[in-house]
Order: C-alpha cells, then structure tokens, then sequence
C-alpha cells in the first residue's frame, strides 16, 4: 500500500517537474517543484531567500524523522532510476556492505570545493541538475516535435540549445546514474550522489524510518530482494537508514510484517538473544557496520585525503574573485571584461553568479528568445553548464525578467521589470568602420530599431563623398582640409572618418567637382543608456564582422533613464 | 467632432510637429464641396476624429463595403504589425481592435477563413501575446499563423525587381485571394517611417538583404511580390520619433485618423505628410512610384475625407 502511494506521489513530482520544462514561457509557479528540490532549496536558503528555507527546513525535518524519502518521493532523478530499474530483468537485489568512503570521496570533495568557492563538481553530480539539464536540453526540444506532429501551433524544437559536447555531457551525466540503477539499485545515490551522503548522515537515527522487528522475521529474504538500495541485512537483523531512501518496497514484500515505520527507538541495540553474536558496543554508537576486511573509518578519511589533493588539483575551477576586477568602472567606460560571457539580468556580478548556479537551465528553457544559451567555455570551466547571453541570432527581451523569477537557486535573482529594463549587463561597442552606414553610406538602421532604451538614436550627418570619375587626384581637398582628416593614396583622396568633421570646406575647395555632400542618417551610441541586451549585435547586418558587440560586465551597473516630453 | 474644431486641431498639431501639409491633405474649409465619387471608385478614404472601430467602418462603408473586396468562399490573409513585444498603450503595433474588426468583416462579407500572421522583429510569442493581436485574432475568428517557421515561405522570383530578384515570401501572402495590409502608423529610426509598404518587409524571411542592398529600393521592390487589395493605415495616435520600437509614450501624438487605400503609394504618401515628412524624405515611395507601384500625386487619387462627429 505504502509503496503503492510513494508510486503515485513520485509519479506525479516528476510529471509537473518535467513539465516545468516543457511550458513554454514558463510562470513562476511552474517552478514551483524545482524549488522545493534539495540543491535549489539549499543555494537559495544560503542567499536568505524565505521561501526557501522553508523548503530546506521541511527538507531536513522529513529526513531526519522519515529517513531519506526525498529520494524515493520527490528527487527526480531517484524517480528515473526507480523507472530505469524496470528494465532489468529478474529484479532480485541481494545486500551489499555499505560503500561509505565512497560516499565520503564524492560528498567531501563537493563540500571541499563548496567551501573553496566552486560549485562545479555539485553542479555536475547534483541529481536534481542532472535530471533537469535532461528536460532542458532532450525533452523539452522532444516535446516541440511532439507537439508539432500533433499538428498544434508551431513551436520551434531547439535541438541546438545545447551544442554537441554539452549534449553529450548531458547524456553521459543521466546515462551514469540510470544505468548504474539497472546494475545495482540506487548505488548511485549512496555511493556519487553528494545529496546522499549528506542525507545519509541525517537519516541515520530517523525514527520513523523503516525498521526491521526480528522477532517476527521469518528469514524469507524477500525484503533483502526488494531493496534497490540493498541495504537489509538479515545476519545482523538491521536496515542500514544512511542508505535506505524509503521506497517502502520491503514492507509490502514482507508477508509476516516484520518490517513497519512504526516509530521505534533508533538508539537501541538490537535483543542479543534474537541475533547472531558478533553485535557490541560499536554497533550501539551507530557506526556503520564494519566491511569485513577494511576499517570503514580508515577508507573515510583516505576518501577525504584524496579528495582534498584533488581540490587543489582544480583551481581552475573557482571563479575569478571580484577584487580582480574592476569594480570602479562607470556605466559608460568598461574595464576589459572580454574574458567572459554576458550573464543574465539578475545575477549580480559574476563572481556570486558561479558560485551560486548549478547550470540546471530551468532559465535557458524559460529564456522566450532563446538568447540564454549554456556555456561551454565561455565563462572558463567554472562557468561550465551555466547560461550566458549569446546575441549571434536573439537577444534579450526588454519587457521580460522570466530568468530570475524562474530561477530556483537564487543565482539569478529576481527583478522588477522596472530595475531590469536599468540594469547593465553589458555595454555596446560601437565599431563605426564596419557599419554598412558609416563604411559604404547606404541606409540601415536595423540596430537604432530594435534599440529598446533610447541608447542608440540616429543623427543627420554631412559628410563629403568623393565622385571618384571627376577626381585628378591633385590632392588640394588634402591640403586644405582643417581636421588633416584627407590623405592621398593611389591618386585618390581617403578620408579618415574620425578626424573627419563634415565641415565641408573640401568640398568647396574641390576645382573638379569630384566631392559631394554625402548625408546620412547615421547610428550614434550613448552608453550611459546602454543595457547590453544585445538588440543591435543580434540584428548588426554587418559582414563578416558586426559593427555593435555587446562586451560583458563583471559587475552590473544602473543605467540613466532619459526622459523626453511629450 | 465639427470640421472648424477639426481645422483647428489640424493646425494645432501641426504647429506643434512642423506638419504644415497636413493641411493639403485634408483640405481647408474653404475647399467646394468634394465631387461625389462612386464608391466603387474611390482609392482612397480618410477618416479623422472618430474611435478606431467607428473610423474603419465609416470608412469601409465609404468605400463600398468589404464585399467590394472580399468576395465569398475567398481566403483572406492580413498583415497587421505586430513585429513588437510592446502593449497597444504604445502604438508600436497596429491596434488589435482593428484587427478584429477586418477580421469580423471580412467573415461577414463571406470569407471562408481568415488568417493573420506577422514575421516579428522580438521574439514571436511574447510580440503577438503582448500586441494583443493573438488574442484578438482569437476571439475573431480568425487564425494566427507563425511568421517564424521558414518552412511555411517559398522562394519567389520578382520579375523586374534590381536588388531584390528573388526572396522567401509566406505562403499565406501567396496563396490567399485576399491580401489586406493593416500597418501602424510610426516614425522609423532605419527607414524613415514604417506605413504600408515598409510594412510588407515582415513578409519576407531574409530582412538583412535589404539592409545590405538597398533597403528603400527593397521594400518598392517588395511590393511587386504582391500588391496588397487593401491597405488599411492605424494612425490613431502616431509615433512620432524614437520609432518603430515603441520606447516612451510621450512619441505618440493623438491624431485620431485613419487611411484606407488600394493604392499603397499614394497611402504612404499621405501617412508621410501627416508625419511631417517632405516629399523625398521616404525615398521607398518615390522608389515604389518610379516602378509605377501607383499614384505620388495625391491630386489625382480620387479620394474621400471623413470627419467624424465629435
């Protein structure tokens, strides 16, 4: 019965938590089961956020009293594995000592590189990110084609949101886990997942967790049979709670009722006289039981030795910290910020947004223009997985802040629209030789279009033209021009166009009529105003080249409004 | 609202936003009595003073009824504007209730199905959720299709065209018997102004061709892809600068008019001088002209003008 229900209740966690995926154009709400996970709740506690530490405290409460049923009921890649596990045939467990250096190893170095300052080995084991970069990047695109083939209005399958080798990271990350659950049960969860170790260490004296009464055991082994966590062990008559999740598989499977979560008292020694000998004080500390050849404690604090040297081995992976940067840069000068990416509005500055975000890309899924995009390098490794702004093909919406209202784990944070539409994150650079008005004089203006801050605005310029058939090249418009701005090169006048002033005394001056006003309705560029949203780099038709490329901000700045009168 | 007061804001607004020819468009009191035009004759009508519904039907009506235009059984493909993930309050997109309104007369005069679609500059969902056209087109009857699938554009060749000899155009343009053309009237940063025919750039999939080659030279060419059977043109409050995105309500000036036209140069034309535009400014129409697109010289489109009672 009680597994019965654990089916239903993790069946329909996983269903509203893959469709928080799917809806396109996702609302808060739809977040809602990716904030109530274990990893977001944490990251977003640590930022103070309420909600969240609700969520963490429940969290907590129900492992330390239940034992680990956030495994079993609500992680969603728990709830894969259980699925996996139905392709095995003859689905027979067998007990199996508990590997607990290592669960050490994996959970201490998370913890060691945590506290270092890098999320990247988390972000990579964490299940509820793995589970959701799944959604992001193979179900989502799967149900656009499901969706299309069913012949509803159009929705572009995004296969290319993830390149190829964050694709393939995708696939090997969930592929782990689900074929590890196929071999042996959950021993992904109680040997990688950090998340279990951590929960293991709570749910070790949990009270109500599943508890096996010996004397009404009739060693039919069924229970040892049933569970994928393979921690039943009938020569010792115990349940190993650090690494049952409770699936409750064993109590329907246990004809004689020898297996309940009726509350029990989780300090006491089990009867000597119901069980083998060989059970001592140790047992009685709640130790984990001894592996019969090595000193489990032993292999702990090896598995945490190895763990630390491999920490260091990785300093790559903590994010560059924010006295390297330039933090005095004002909103119309940027320091060089061309080592990384643009990171979304809402995250602050860079150096909070690595630590904080897991790359789980609830946001890249949210993102309506599909200008979020998960980094490979972009932001160096410690940024692996997480979003960046890529403005080749979209840009970000002006009247939109879904990425940090979507975001679970606090890394984006949430803003008004009001502030979003002023924050910085990044600045255009206006390269004025490669735009086709500036450079060949024809007419654009896609970039003062899609402008949507009054940062770019046309201006009527006069410039002279040279009418190439009239010139002798005798070079008087070069000696007289004011500004030096004229040289002579293969016996025609060059204008450099940033000395140039559009005086026009050249072409006064010009005996052969060979230079012309030329007028332009030329793009100029005021940064202050400037959001970075990318709007004119996406739409820059300038080749090969753009002539506006949005450079990034390390530390988001305020924008001025610029108020016009009606 | 009374043709004196009518005269008076004319020449308010226009004081205000350099709009002297304005008042060649909608001629001075003093002006006879128009010669009545049949109205199966008539290319143009302009509305003035009334609500945006009221304004389309009077003109409409004066034009002889959509049944002038749509015929039973015939498909019928809008293009409003709704290139802009901005709400109506901004005029960056045609209005929705204009939409809904062609939609409604359009089934009513017979049409089989009614499609609309836009190719956005923003993304797609968010411009048509926010424009309030989807909705709208929704509610109407009618179908809104994705301008964003390539798949649904074909590749044409325009005969005659120069920098344009070839482009992707949206089947629903090709295969409609009706084409309506439904723009917002606004100044445009690249262009000039965005009426009519810079309108029609949203049915071609490859816009950045024309800012490499041309770009008002373009958009006349365009128009040889198919001329729309009817132009309607929301100029109920303008944006008057920082267009076509839409960025301040303060760009908008309120000028309660509407156009109607199946002659899409003489329309822009007209929408250029309400902007305040010399003649020459918006090159496209003169481009559009020297292609024999239609008539420049307003004086010779026999036209009708409407002023609505306050």
């Amino acid at each position: 019965m009680l597994a019965h229900i654990r089916r239903l209740i993790a069946l329909l966690f996983l269903a509203i938590f893959i469709y928080s995926f799917l809806a396109w154009g996702t609302s808060h709400e739809s977040a809602l089961i990716a904030r109530s996970q274990f990893t977001p709740a944490l990251l977003s506690s640590l930022r103070g956020e309420s909600w969240a530490i609700i969520a963490l405290a429940s969290l907590l409460l129900l492992t330390l009293l239940l034992g680990r049923v956030y495994c079993s009921w609500i992680c969603p890649l728990g709830i894969m594995q259980d699925i996996a596990r139905h392709l095995r045939k003859g689905k027979a467990e067998r007990y199996s000592p508990n590997p607990i250096w290592i669960r050490a190893f994996f959970g201490g170095s998370c913890l060691i590189a945590l506290l270092s300052g890098s999320i990247l080995i988390l972000s990579l084991l964490d299940p509820y990110s793995i589970a959701a970069r799944f959604c992001s990047a193979i179900l989502n695109p799967l149900a656009a084609e499901l969706n299309n083939a069913l012949g509803r209005s159009f929705i572009q399958p995004d296969w290319a949101r993830y390149s190829l080798p964050l694709l393939l990271l995708v696939a090997l990350s969930l592929l782990l886990p689900l074929g590890m659950a196929i071999w042996r049960g959950r021993i992904y969860c109680n040997s990688i997942c950090p998340l279990g170790a951590l929960l293991g260490l709570l749910s070790r004296f949990a009270p109500l967790a599943p508890h096996l009464t010996p004397a009404n055991c009739g060693r039919c082994a069924h229970c040892v049979q049933s569970c994928k966590s393979q921690a039943i062990d009938l020569k010792t008559m115990r349940i190993d709670k650090t690494r049952c999740v409770g699936c409750y598989n064993c109590i329907a499977s246990c004809s004689n009722s020898a297996i309940s979560i009726r509350p029990h008292n989780p300090f006491a020694s089990i009867d000597p006289s119901e069980r083998p000998a060989k059970m001592g004080r140790k047992d009685q500390a709640a130790k984990p039981r001894p592996t019969p050849s090595a000193d489990p404690a032993r292999r702990a604090a090896l598995g945490l030795g190895a763990c630390a040297i491999g920490s260091l081995a990785l300093p790559s992976c903590r994010p560059a910290s924010a006295e390297q940067e330039k933090l005095s840069d004002t909103i119309d000068s940027l320091s060089n910020n061309h080592c990384h990416a643009v990171i979304p509005p809402g995250a602050g500055s860079l150096a909070n947004f690595l630590q904080s975000c897991t790359g789980c890309g609830l946001c890249i899924t949210a993102c309506p223009t599909k200008t979020l995009k998960p980094s490979l390098m972009q932001h160096g490794l410690s940024g692996l997985l997480k979003p960046h702004l890529n403005f080749r093909e979209s840009f970000c919406a002006f009247d939109c802040n879904q990425c940090g209202n979507i975001c679970p784990e606090g890394a984006i944070a949430h803003l008004p629209l009001k502030l979003k539409q002023q924050t910085q994150i990044g600045l255009a650079e206006f390269h004025s030789e490669r735009c086709l008005i500036w450079a060949d004089g024809v007419e654009c203006g896609a970039c003062i279009e899609h402008c949507p801050t009054k940062a770019l605005y046309i201006r009527k310029v006069s410039r002279p033209k040279l009418i190439a058939k009239n010139c002798t090249g005798c070079g008087l418009c070069a000696k007289r021009c004011y500004a030096q701005a004229i040289s002579i090169h293969n016996g025609l006048p060059v204008i450099d166009w940033a000395k140039c002033t559009g005086c026009g005394h050249c072409i006064r001056v010009c005996p052969h009529q060979a230079l012309d006003y030329d007028r332009l309705h030329a793009p100029i560029l005021n940064k202050k105003l400037c959001i970075g949203c990318g709007g004119c780099e996406a739409i820059c038709p300038a080749t090969p080249k753009r002539a506006l490329i949005i450079t990034a901000r390390a530390q988001h700045l305020q924008t001025e409004i610029k108020k016009e009168s009606p | 609202m009374k043709r004196r007061n009518f005269i008076q804001l004319s020449f308010g607004v226009g004081a205000a936003f350099a709009l002297e020819n304005l008042s060649e468009f909608f001629p001075s009191a003093s002006a006879a009595e128009e010669p009545s035009i049949e109205p199966s004759e008539l290319k143009m009508v302009a509305v003035q003073g009334g609500e945006r519904v009221e304004m389309l039907s009077a003109a409409i009506t004066a034009m002889g009824g959509m049944s002038r235009f749509v015929k039973p059984g015939q498909s019928v493909v809008l293009k409003p504007n709704a290139s802009w993930d901005k709400t109506p309050e901004l005029a960056a997109n045609t209005h929705p209730s204009i939409v809904a309104h062609v939609i409604k007369l359009c089934l009513d005069a017979g049409a089989k199905e009614v499609v609309v679609f836009d190719h956005c500059c923003d993304a797609e969902q968010l411009a048509y959720a926010s424009s309030g056209i989807a909705d709208a087109v929704k509610a109407a009857g009618g179908t809104m299709l994705s301008g964003a699938d390539k798949s649904l554009y074909r590749e044409v060749e325009i005969k005659g065209a120069r920098k344009l000899p070839k482009a992707a155009i949206h089947s629903a343009i090709l295969d409609a018997d009706v084409y309506i053309n439904i723009p917002v009237l606004k100044h445009h940063g690249g262009a000039g102004m965005t009426a009519c025919m810079k309108n029609a750039m949203g049915i071609v999939w490859d816009r950045l061709h024309y800012h490499h080659n041309d770009l008002h030279q373009c958009i006349a060419e365009t128009q040889m892809v198919r001329m729309p059977e009817l132009n309607i043109l929301d100029a109920y409050s303008p944006m008057l600068r920082n267009g076509p995105k839409g960025k301040d309500i303060n760009d908008l000036v309120e000028m309660k008019t509407m156009l109607l036209s199946t002659d899409i140069v003489a329309i822009d034309t007209a929408a250029s001088k309400m902007l305040g535009n010399q003649d020459g400014d918006v090159r496209h129409i003169d481009c559009a002209a020297a292609l024999g697109m239609g008539e420049k010289n307003l004086s010779r489109v026999p036209m009708r003008r409407i002023s609505m009672p306050a």
